[in-house]
């Protein structure tokens, strides 16, 4: 796409196709992580989270010379959700898809409570980092996909939107009911 | 995008920020060694399928590029044949001679009485001299010879 900034994963990716294997292991060092972290955020073993992500990777070396524009990072988070929707059909044939979008959905008129967190709310200690590993698994799916893709997978929330093929407020929506079920488990705790 | 929309993105994007270093450091996995080596051998399969296929492809590229030549111009000099009648001509001439011949020869036949000759219509001519003989049916279209 001319005028558009190549950025170091797309480079990473071009490298490969043209034969440097060693390019495709730094492109798994940058991504790789924080998405294990959203397939085993959504599936229920060590073991299926494995294979999704196995699936995920070569769904996206099949379809590598096929990425155009858009940030491949969201490429790749994209092909992440489809496969798991498609291991989710595999897996529960009969399980509608439509629960993952029910709770959290809402319009932006509905929110009541600003989600800014505090100085005091932020993270420190080992204690709320374990803590706050558990308490995002606790999130609805809808919303914990939106929470992860955000801090773990550093999308945009424009990004996610288009990720998920939802609207950017359902985006900002899920990410704010996310946040404030987070704060309020903590402060359950007393961990914040 | 109003304002209060730009202004709670930019609560979420300042919320995650502060949150992402703790849900990393907790979530993150350091992907074990057996994860990274079954990606290996996937790219690399990957890889070797790639290079196969574009073996083949240069392989196959001239030959299908020269089959592609030869049909384009096989379909280009017919096309021309048929639009000006120059490659139909012979043989459709030869087609009328025979019949001429072959009406001749039947001497029963008066043709200059039954043939309303226009001599720039060859094919109202045709039409006729194929009628005469017993080639065409009740809509004049030619009757096939293996029917007959």
């Amino acid at each position: 796409m001319p005028g558009r900034a190549v950025s170091e994963d797309e480079v990473l990716l071009s490298r490969y196709l043209k034969g440097d294997l060693g390019a495709f292991d730094e492109l798994v060092a940058l991504h790789g992580s924080s998405l294990m972290v959203y397939v085993r955020s959504m599936t229920g073993s060590v073991e299926e989270a494995e294979d999704l992500f196995q699936e995920t990777w070569q769904r996206v070396l099949k379809n590598a010379s096929s990425f155009r524009g858009g940030t491949l990072r969201s490429w790749i988070w994209r092909i992440a959700k489809n496969a798991r929707i498609d291991w989710v059909r595999r897996r529960k044939p009969d399980e509608s898809l439509d629960r993952e979008v029910g709770d959290g959905e809402s319009v932006l008129g509905d929110f009541i409570e600003a989600p800014g967190l505090t100085a005091a709310e932020m993270v420190s200690s080992a204690d709320m980092v374990e803590r706050i590993g558990e308490c995002v698994g606790t999130l609805p799916e809808a919303q914990r996909e939106v929470f992860l893709m955000r801090t773990v997978g550093d999308l945009s929330f424009r990004e996610i939107a288009e990720v998920l093929e939802v609207p950017l407020n359902t985006a900002l929506g899920r990410m704010h009911y996310a946040v404030n079920r987070l704060r309020e488990m903590l402060v359950d705790e007393r961990i914040v | 995008m109003n304002e209060s929309d730009y202004n709670l993105e930019e609560q979420l994007n300042a919320a995650a920020e502060k949150l992402a270093p703790a849900v990393k450091e907790a979530l993150c996995p350091e992907l074990s060694v057996r994860v990274k080596e079954r990606l290996r051998e996937a790219a690399a399969a990957e890889l070797r399928r790639r290079q196969r296929r574009a073996a083949w492809l240069r392989a196959v590229l001239p030959v299908a590029a020269a089959v592609a030549v030869l049909c384009t111009v096989t379909f280009v000099r017919l096309e021309r044949a048929v639009t000006t009648g120059g490659a139909v001509a012979a043989s459709a001439a030869l087609d009328g001679i025979l019949l001429l011949a072959e009406t001749a020869s039947y001497g029963e036949v008066d043709i200059e009485e039954r043939v309303e000759f226009f001599a720039d219509d060859y094919e109202s001519l045709a039409v006729r001299l194929l009628a005469l003989q017993g080639f065409l049916d009740d809509e004049e279209e030619i009757i096939m010879l293996s029917s007959l």
